[in-house]
């Protein structure tokens, strides 16, 4: 299981978290395209708590989060 | 330095926060209270303010950012920000900064909100009654936290 968290807009889009069952695990490119209108341009990407650039494997058992631009305190 | 950081998902009040600071040998505490406005920017009155966070990066976010004062030689401070639906009136965001001199104590507090304000990990939506508009930061915004880093 893949473990995905969307906030702000985009978790009113996609919800909160969504569990992906992929036993073979998936590029991260892949996993975004999963999402109509998840614009990898747009979003810090987050596995496992660290911000990552570019493509990479995920696993199963990683958590992916995906965080739209800050709005700030 | 001293730090004290709290994300709060209910009411707080700067008045208590302020009382709190710790700072045996300060001769100056600056503090600063934002507050929930009643109407948007176009004027627009607002029912709440949401602020999503991350459930473990918003908290050592604001730790960082507080931490990061640590430039102004100042002797404590204390970041108390809230998270969820505020109404309006209720405060947002408390920042206090404790130094030996009046001057590091208002730079550390300039400087702490600007951090905050473009910074901390958080998601912010105003719903009114002609709907919900998330909000991002502004190039004012940006332009107050560039002031910092010359």
């Amino acid at each position: 299981m893949i473990t995905i968290g969307f906030y702000g807009r985009l978790a009113e889009r996609f919800g909160r978290q969504v569990d992906v069952d992929l036993p073979d695990g998936v590029a991260l490119s892949e996993l975004q395209s999963y999402f109509d209108g998840l614009d990898a341009d747009k979003v810090c990407t987050l596995v496992n708590d660290e911000t990552v650039t570019g493509d990479g494997w995920i696993y199963p058992g990683d958590r992916v989060d995906f965080l739209p631009p800050l709005s700030g305190g | 330095m001293r730090i004290d950081v709290r994300l709060a998902d209910t009411v707080f009040q700067p008045e208590v926060e302020l009382a709190a600071v710790k700072a045996a040998g300060a001769g100056a505490i600056a503090s600063f209270a934002g507050l929930c406005r009643p109407v948007s920017k176009e004027g627009k009155p607002i029912d709440h303010l949401f602020l999503d966070h991350h459930p473990r990066l918003t908290g050592q976010g604001l730790h960082d950012i507080a931490a990061s004062a640590e430039r102004f030689g100042i002797e404590a401070v204390r970041i108390v920000h809230r998270c969820g639906a505020i109404a309006p009136g209720e405060a947002i965001v408390f920042v206090a900064a404790a130094a030996a001199h009046r001057r590091a104590a208002f730079d550390a507090v300039d400087y702490l909100m600007d951090r905050l304000k473009t910074d901390a990990l958080f998601w912010k939506r105003e719903d009114g009654v002609d709907g919900s508009r998330w909000i991002e930061p502004t190039e004012a915004d940006r332009a107050d936290r560039a002031r910092w880093e010359s």
